[in-house]
């Protein structure tokens, strides 16, 4: 194949003019920007009807007080440009606001009172009953700003749709005297160049931010918007990087979160706590933020950093444990029945295998609860380590079984588009072959299929069998390039690349995992529950063999029918084998636990290696 | 220079495709108006002296990332001083870095100091419509020189008058130059003020909201791509100081979280400098020092009304202080034959952008296009890659969030909204659904909650998710593993196909439009979602849809349980306006259409074609 590779995808990024970066435009800002970012959209809807202003009026501290709500701050058509069109809405509004309607507003106290758009007329009061009779109650600011920001844009220029009332209040904030009826329309934010009218004035659409714009940015309890301020980052790459840009050679460095918002100096490497109130210590504190917030660190791909990737970096020196990237061997497939054979033969049993052997080493841990009141004493953070490991090693096998159905995804989708007549899609649910007798102990089926529990070693294989450049990783890699070629189904080998990168994050939570449990190597009764890998005879086994089988059939069943396209057949057999892993969970955790069994997962596949 | 048509450049090479009015003539064209591209810009803060380079967004390549926004540097726009001293007047030049830096040598922010071109929109005698780039060589075909065209600047910092309401509380700059005036105009504001006005920013301590500038035409042939002898300003932002008056010094911050106030004696937090000595410059003597959003009387928007340094201890007396951003209009005003051509664009100086390759979800041009745009359709060709491109803003954004604080910070916040005294009673929400205390997300939140609870078997029905000094974040780990994948095309569609009523139930819908509201809240629901609304019917062979018995409703801005946070995308965050928030309106009907027709419609199931076909089409 001679073809130039395709870029990933044909969704467009927009573009600024030469010499801005992306981050001068609209796209890059919040639009839920209040109160620290670029600027408040919420200042536009103060002059949604042309030539009136309003102010949102919040609660008094003394509380509600009939003052708040919508209030009119001028009602003007003089200073409006809006008013310079010809159009007859626009000359009746012109009088209305030049008549006594505008005479009327010019003095006292005005509040909206109600809007109508399309029949529907919303009032900007609550009610309440008292002894048969109904009150109003004035909304507040803010709920008043939601009405107005409902209103739609009227396509239809000619024509006044929206209708407006606004009244006075008496000393208990009840409308009173005859409401002062205005017909017109929402305002267009927009003009036809593309810019919000000049209307709103400079500095109006900043006003309301805080001030200065520090103060909230480290203040607000909204926690801002992390595209912009994020809350969690990765700590910088100290000396080399892996090929996805976490570090090579510190195994928390990709696995640990950072509370970015911390002080810089005194909580260089803090991480990120599950509560503001306990990450408030080590943030930099009001004020002081006014002077050091230059200290805080950009963020690329979720690591803190100065700048984009140099992009001649010098060359990393090799560790011992890690194959010369140059002598890497990616697969290249001479046809793509092969590389669907590879898909179908070796890449889902590897998954699969993959799956139940990390969920194997998952059975083996104990369970936070299972530390005693006297461990606890001793070693303090066994529990939480226990739990980290767990969900960690949880998380790895449910993403290998996620990669089993996207193995099984790109089968089917070469297979409807007519690839490998011969072999027509059938759901691959299985281990890989058991490994032949007199197998090396290298030899990577028979590693893979060991089913073990969570030891060092074990921990350190698995380390090694998700380590970047390592037969998995290369397989899926050699794969990404072939289905890159444009004969094949735009978007198919995002697949191959999202179980790529997978790999690195499972490489990298392995490598945590086992050092996070190194330190209870003398006493490995703390961490692994005394499991035996049962026999398959043994009749205590049964349901959850059973369970086994069943979430097999359903997740083969589920597959063929996507293959079908039956949607809802589908969804219902995923749905039947979740549940039925759930009770396997269950059922597999009592036994680990309370009789000390560990479950032959692939007693049930013959040496042929057909499914059960 | 000359007065012949220039020859484009671009010509000579055989992959660039030259823009349609490359290489025309300059004088073609009766002048119809003229623009500014781009019409409105960011500007972001940094005290560096360097603005910071161009860059742009693109697809990462690296299977070993997955399939991720990064991005890479662009060409620059650098300043090369005519006379070779660094003094202007100043000539630009093309130069694309090999890196993007975000900081200097010293540590300090590059400011970001967008460009903005002057365009024409010309009329040809065919009556065609032409956008030229304005240039000098396109004001002397038209007798005009350089000085026949004048910038006028105005930018404001308001905050302080926002809340004082007093005009003597603004900061207002105004400039005017001609095209010809090469040197940086600073904008330096002001207080406007009658007699008896104390100004906040006196006339002989301006605040410096930074400064625009123009340049000297480039030489040479032009370039569709680069076209240096088009006629451009740049606004270069302030510095991101605070300022204030000569008492705000040092202040005692309040060691209390985010949000929270000191109680009224301040005694245990650190003292801190709030702003430089040389920024001690706003006069004490006005109703902004001291301003108390407690006391009654005072203006009770904009809110949130906390959002000055002042307001979280003691008694919450401001101390006066304002910054140098702003927002500002540009104008340009040409004269051609004594009639007067104008364009506009805006500038809003804002912070810097710490996360440049993490797109919001819902963006400023959301907002708008939400505010202006009719409602949406969905479309085979766009349809998918906007739905795409969504899911994978969402991810940028959800890859930052800490998902665990945010939880904990909203179902507390919904124990005091509905008066539940124990914040962390698994029992305090029972009959809720979803649920709004601690069974938040997790297996006692079904049918919302499917995922999560499998994936952290070990979490407990816990507001707070994981034990101090752990490290742990379980809620964040999730939805950064779950939110990864869905920006790849194949495993989203497959999702929104598979799933569509997952899809309805578990994302938070907006609030509806007027027309959709009852007149009055609690009595009757605001209107259901369309559901089916695009669905192909089964007469033209469509899928006969699964019957939803249960659609979800538009929510209700009136109705306090619309106002609660519960695990409905996006889970737990808030709206500026103190609200959980959704996606915009706009987006959300479009994925609903995506969703109907996904669900019923065959052809939008299917496969993507080859990107070889894809091509054949084009």
């Amino acid at each position: 194949m001679s073809e130039p590779p395709r870029p990933l995808n044909r969704a467009a990024y927009p573009e600024p003019v030469l010499g801005n970066p992306v981050s001068t435009l609209m796209e890059s800002g919040v639009g839920n920007c209040y109160p620290g970012l670029e600027f408040d959209l919420r200042q536009l809807d103060t002059r949604f009807f042309p030539g009136l202003t309003f102010d949102f009026l919040g609660i008094e501290p003394s509380g509600p007080d009939g003052t708040q709500g919508a209030h009119l701050i001028n009602a003007d058509a003089s200073s409006d440009p809006t008013f310079q069109q010809d159009c007859p809405w626009i000359a009746a509004l012109r009088r209305q606001l030049n008549g006594p309607e505008g005479a009327a507003l010019g003095s006292g106290n005005w509040y909206l009172h109600w809007v109508e758009q399309q029949g529907k007329r919303i009032e900007l009061y609550d009610f309440d009953v008292f002894q048969n009779a109904t009150y109003l109650v004035p909304y507040e600011g803010e709920t008043c700003w939601w009405i107005i920001r409902s209103i739609e844009a009227d396509p239809d220029e000619s024509t006044a749709d929206l209708t407006i009332a606004l009244s006075q209040r008496d000393a208990n904030g009840q409308p009173t005297g005859t409401p002062v009826v205005l017909h017109g329309k929402r305002r267009r934010y927009l003009d036809e160049a593309g810019m919000i009218p000049e209307v709103y004035r400079p500095g109006e659409l900043t006003a309301s931010m805080c001030s200065p714009w520090t103060h909230d940015f480290r203040d607000c309890a909204c926690q801002y918007w992390a595209a912009n301020h994020p809350d969690i980052v990765l700590g910088p790459v100290h000396g080399y990087a892996l090929e996805d840009g976490t570090s090579r050679d510190d195994a928390t460095q990709a696995v640990t979160f950072l509370d970015w918002m911390r002080r810089r100096g005194t909580a260089p490497a803090v991480m990120a706590e599950a509560t503001l109130e306990r990450s408030r210590p080590d943030a930099y504190d009001p004020y002081e933020i006014n002077l050091r917030w230059q200290e805080l660190d950009f963020v690329l791909q979720g690591e803190e950093t100065d700048g984009t990737p140099d992009p001649k970096p010098k060359p990393k020196p090799k560790l011992k444990s890690e194959p010369d990237p140059n002598e890497q061997h990616r697969p290249t497939y001479p046809s793509v029945e092969a590389a669907m054979a590879d898909l179908r033969e070796e890449l889902a049993p590897l998954e699969f295998t993959l799956s139940m052997v990390y969920l194997y080493a998952l059975l083996s841990l104990r369970a936070p609860e299972e530390v005693t009141a006297e461990e606890h004493q001793t070693w303090h953070s066994l529990a939480e380590d226990l739990a980290a490991a767990r969900q960690s090693l949880l998380a790895v096998a449910v993403s290998e079984m996620t990669h089993l159905r996207w193995v099984n995804q790109m089968l089917w989708t070469l297979g409807r588009a007519g690839f490998d007549t011969k072999h027509p899609y059938k759901p691959v649910v299985r281990p890989l072959p058991q490994p032949a007798a007199g197998a090396l102990p290298d030899d990577l089926h028979a590693r893979v299929r060991m089913l073990r529990p969570a030891s060092p070693t074990t921990l350190e294989d698995f380390v090694d069998i998700e380590r970047p450049a390592e037969a998995v990783d290369t397989e899926y890699a050699g794969l990404v390039e072939y289905l890159r070629h444009k004969e094949f189904p735009a978007g198919l080998h995002e697949l191959a690349v999202r179980i790529d990168s997978d790999g690195l994050q499972h490489y990298q939570r392995f490598r945590s995992v086992a050092t996070s449990l190194s330190r209870y190597a003398r006493e490995p009764r703390l961490y692994l529950r005394p499991i035996v890998l049962a026999d398959a005879s043994d009749a205590s086994l049964m349901p959850a063999l059973d369970l086994l089988d069943r979430i097999v059939k359903a997740t083969e069943n589920g597959y063929e029918a996507e293959f079908r396209d039956d949607m809802p057949a589908a969804e219902a057999a995923i749905l039947e084998a979740r549940e039925a892993m759930r009770a396997f969970q269950i059922e597999a955790e009592r036994l680990a636990r309370d009789e000390g069994k560990g479950i032959p997962f692939f007693a049930r596949w013959k040496a042929s290696d057909r499914a059960p | 220079m000359t007065d012949s048509p220039p020859d484009c450049t671009c010509r000579a090479d055989p992959n660039a495709a030259c823009a349609d009015w490359c290489g025309r003539d300059p004088k073609d064209g009766h002048v119809i108006g003229l623009f500014f591209d781009p019409p409105m810009a960011i500007a972001r803060v940094g005290r560096s002296p360097e603005p910071m380079d161009a860059y742009r967004w693109e697809i990462d390549e690296n299977p070993h990332r997955g399939v991720q926004t990064r991005i890479v540097p662009a060409p620059s726009l650098h300043l090369e001083s005519v006379s070779g001293d660094g003094h202007w007047p100043h000539r630009l030049v093309v130069a694309t870095p090999d890196r993007i830096t975000f900081k200097d040598r010293k540590g300090r922010v590059r400011p970001v100091a967008p460009f903005f071109e002057l365009w024409a929109r010309v009329q040809d005698p065919d009556g065609s419509l032409v956008n030229v780039p304005v240039t000098p060589l396109f004001l002397k075909a038209r007798k005009a020189k350089l000085a026949d065209l004048v910038f006028t600047v105005d930018a404001g910092n308001r905050k302080a008058q926002s809340r004082t309401k007093l005009a003597s509380c603004a900061a207002v700059a105004h400039v005017s130059f001609a095209a010809d005036s090469y040197r940086p105009h600073r904008l330096d504001a002001i207080s406007p003020r009658t007699r008896d006005q104390v100004p906040l920013v006196r006339p002989d301590a301006p605040l410096p909201l930074g400064s625009v500038q123009t340049f000297l035409p480039g030489n040479g042939a032009p370039d569709c791509r680069t076209r240096l002898d088009q006629i451009r300003l740049r606004f270069t932002p302030g510095k991101g100081d605070a300022f204030g008056p000569p008492d705000a010094d040092v202040a005692t911050a309040s060691p209390r979280p985010p949000g929270d106030f000191e109680p009224a004696v301040t005694e245990y937090g650190l003292n801190h400098r709030m702003t430089r000595p040389e920024n001690r410059i706003l006069s004490p003597a006005t109703p902004w020092s001291g301003f108390n959003f407690r006391t009654g009387g005072t203006p009770k928007w904009p809110t949130p009304q906390d959002s000055y340094d002042g307001a979280r201890e003691g008694s919450g007396d401001g101390w006066g202080t304002i910054d140098d951003t702003c927002d500002l209009i540009l104008q340009a005003a040409l004269t051609l034959d004594g009639r007067v051509f104008r364009a506009s664009a805006r500038a809003f100086a804002g912070p810097p952008d710490f996360a440049p390759d993490r797109r919001p979800m819902y963006s400023i041009r959301d907002e708008l296009d939400d505010r202006e745009l009719p409602p949406p359709e969905p479309d085979p060709e766009t349809t998918p890659d906007e739905i795409l491109d969504l899911f994978r803003r969402i991810f940028e954004t959800a890859s930052l969030v800490n998902l665990d604080q945010r939880r904990a910070w909203a179902l507390a916040g919904n124990a005091g909204i509905l008066g539940a005294s124990d914040t962390e009673d698994p029992a305090w929400d029972d009959g809720l659904s979803p649920k709004l205390g601690p069974k938040s997300m997790r297996a006692g939140d079904a049918p919302y909650a499917e995922l999560t609870p499998d994936y952290t078997p070990e979490l407990g029905d816990a507001r707070i998710s994981a034990p101090a000094g752990s490290g742990r974040l379980p809620f964040t780990q999730v939805v950064q593993q779950v939110h990864a994948r869905m920006a790849d095309s194949l495993i989203l569609r497959e999702f929104l196909a598979r799933r569509p009523s997952r899809v309805r139930r578990i994302v938070r819908p907006p609030f509806a439009r007027l027309a959709d509201l009852p007149r009055r809240v609690g009595v009757q629901k605001p209107a259901a979602v369309p559901v089916g609304k695009w669905d192909l019917s089964p007469k033209k062979r469509g899928t006969p849809r699964t019957p939803d018995p249960d659609p979800p409703r538009y929510r209700d801005p009136r109705d306090v349980m619309d106002q609660t946070y519960d695990m409905r995308m996006p889970p737990y965050m808030r709206h500026s306006m103190g609200v959980p928030l959704s996606i915009t309106r706009r987006q959300y009907d479009l994925l609903m259409a995506y969703l109907d027709r996904l669900e019923t419609d065959p052809s939008w199931r299917a496969d993507p074609k080859p990107s070889a076909a894809q091509d054949d089409d084009e």
